[in-house]
């Protein structure tokens, strides 16, 4: 990422997606979601009456990806404070990332499951099946 | 100071490892003092909780660390498109200035 170069590709690099591991996937709707996320904060602060008159078709999908944010957010800060990246092993052929595999990889399926449980329950909020 | 410090050190004078930590911390923040607002606003029985005292604390503690968490995500990705040092500074100050001054309009005005 030189200066003069800069980072050419940028945004179009985060759909690079194909051929990938999980994870690139993961860091793709983290980035979209936290913007999105950043919009409706903007906008429920300026009109911030009209929070809960927002229509389902739209709760829906921002409960989604909010709560994707949420899951995947919690994920990345077990990574970054090292409880999921695993032991550095001797890098012999063939090669294994030990950071994509074992207990990281496990936290990446239960991101996934948490993910769709909660949207569950989000619906079912939104859709006032659940409530008290 | 050693040479990283000086290259990742802009106008706010705070590390990059402290910032994301900090960012880290907001987060985890957001979860637990967002769930309480979002809760009391859709469940009609957890809404008795607005009426507390601390409700206030929760959403002053939750208003910061969403403008934190946002707008150092704004930062982190505006830095990634643009990696010059004279844009991260003004926009580091620019987002400071706007970050404070949400901060402080809403906690006053809209709260």
């Amino acid at each position: 990422m030189s200066r003069k170069g800069g980072n050419r590709r940028s945004i179009l690099e985060w759909f690079r997606i194909r051929g990938y591991s999980l994870e690139k996937t993961l860091y793709l709707f983290q980035r979209v979601s936290g913007i999105v996320t950043v919009g409706y904060l903007l906008w429920h602060l300026a009109f911030r009456d009209e929070a809960y008159l927002l229509p389902p078709e739209i709760q829906v999908p921002l409960g989604i990806l909010i709560t994707f944010h949420a899951v995947n957010g919690l994920r990345l800060v077990l990574a970054e404070l090292g409880f999921t990246v695993g032991k550095p092993i001797r890098a012999v052929f063939p090669y294994v990332f030990t950071s994509l595999t074992g207990i990281q990889r496990l936290s990446v399926y239960l991101v996934v499951i948490a993910f769709f449980a909660l949207v569950v329950v989000w619906m079912l909020i939104v859709l006032g099946v659940l409530g008290w | 100071m050693d040479a990283d410090r000086v290259r990742s050190v802009g106008v706010v004078g705070m590390r990059e490892s402290v910032k994301m930590l900090l960012h880290y911390i907001a987060g985890v923040t957001i979860l637990v003092t967002g769930a309480i607002h979002i809760m009391s606003g859709h469940f009609k029985t957890l809404g008795l909780i607005k009426t507390w005292d601390l409700y206030s604390v929760n959403k002053i503690i939750f208003l910061a660390a969403v403008l934190y968490h946002a707008l150092n995500g704004v930062r982190v990705i505006l830095t990634e498109l643009i990696p010059r040092r004279g844009f991260s500074d003004v926009m580091n100050t620019v987002l400071i200035i706007l970050g404070l001054s949400l901060f402080v309009y809403v906690s006053l005005f809209v709260l």
